[in-house]
């Protein structure tokens, strides 16, 4: 895999972390559920930037950006707050993977910016109400 | 799926010799079920890579047990930090166990930063200093590194130290 590829399978993931982001906005109410919903507002418009960002390197390096399906399946339940605030904590859960995969896919300033991400999902994962993680986006020992 | 992790690291693993881990995108993804990993050579440095990398787990590890050392001192004199500091110790033992598995164990263990005594605020500051301090030269130690399987692993503790900074109680 080249880092171009690295790229587009980030991209490809942040389209999807952008659907999933948007399904799941549109599922809380800001009266009822406000800290949620501002949780959600902000990773949505972070991954918004993030592919933004994506596909202007890919562009750069000479490549068209993948582009996102129409659609993708949405987590299951998602009856309730709670279920609302695990498939997002779920889902930064996994793009701190696939940001893992690029830092080891990359080098100088792409994996610099990798790492923020990758930093930046596990901290968004905390006002999801998830847990600190001792090794985001890698399997980790559990911390006793 | 997420990433095979800091287990499946050894010494060759920084050497970027071996593969180091199924990465994985978002499963959400259609095109998820394809490996995002690393090939063995992808990652692989060269031999002033190596030394590089043999160098930065020197470095790391010595930063994270000094980062260790500093939670358990102000843990055993301010008692009214003790609930705050244990998720740190877990979390610098289990870093610390991930870069012995991936290389040489540390030599010397250097000790804690200094703290002024008596004042837990005081204390407190000086733990999220350290910890910050940590993050920022894990996260550059990571851009640094030869081997992609290696820098992941400083990324993700750089990104784990974050998040349990983000979770420190506001005040002791």
């Amino acid at each position: 895999m080249t880092a171009l590829d690295a790229l587009q399978t980030t991209l490809a993931g942040e389209h999807a972390a952008l659907y999933v982001y948007g399904a799941l906005g549109g599922r809380t109410s800001a009266s009822t559920a406000p800290a949620l919903y501002a949780a959600l507002r902000e990773g949505y418009d972070v991954h918004r930037a993030q592919r933004d960002r994506l596909s202007r390197t890919i562009r750069d390096l000479g490549a068209e950006p993948v582009a996102a399906a129409p659609a993708y399946d949405l987590p299951e339940p998602l009856d309730s707050e709670i279920d609302v605030q695990r498939a997002a904590q779920d889902l930064e859960q996994r793009c701190a993977a696939t940001y893992a995969a690029q830092v080891a896919q990359t080098v100088g300033d792409e994996r610099r910016w990798a790492i923020g991400a990758l930093t930046g999902a596990a901290v968004r994962r905390l006002a999801l109400g998830g847990d600190a993680e001792a090794f985001p986006g890698l399997d980790e020992p559990a911390v006793g | 799926m997420l990433a095979t992790g800091p287990a499946a690291l050894s010494r060759r693993g920084v050497l970027g010799v071996a593969v180091v881990g199924v990465a994985a995108g978002c499963d959400l993804d259609p095109r998820a079920a394809e490996p995002t990993v690393p090939s063995p050579t992808a990652g692989a440095p060269t031999e002033a890579g190596e030394d590089t990398d043999l160098r930065l787990l020197d470095q790391a590890r010595a930063a994270t047990e000094q980062a260790l050392a500093t939670v358990l001192l102000v843990r055993d004199e301010y008692p009214r930090l003790r609930d705050s500091m244990r998720p740190l110790a877990a979390l610098h033992r289990v870093h610390a166990t991930a870069l012995d598995e991936a290389g040489r164990p540390g030599a010397d263990d250097p000790g804690p930063v200094p703290i002024a005594g008596g004042d837990p605020t005081e204390a407190l500051a000086a733990v999220r200093r350290e910890e910050a301090r940590l993050q920022r030269r894990l996260a550059a130690w990571s851009v640094q590194a030869g081997s992609g399987g290696f820098a992941q692993l400083l990324a993700s503790m750089s990104a784990g130290v974050a998040a349990h900074l983000v979770d420190l109680p506001a005040g002791p």
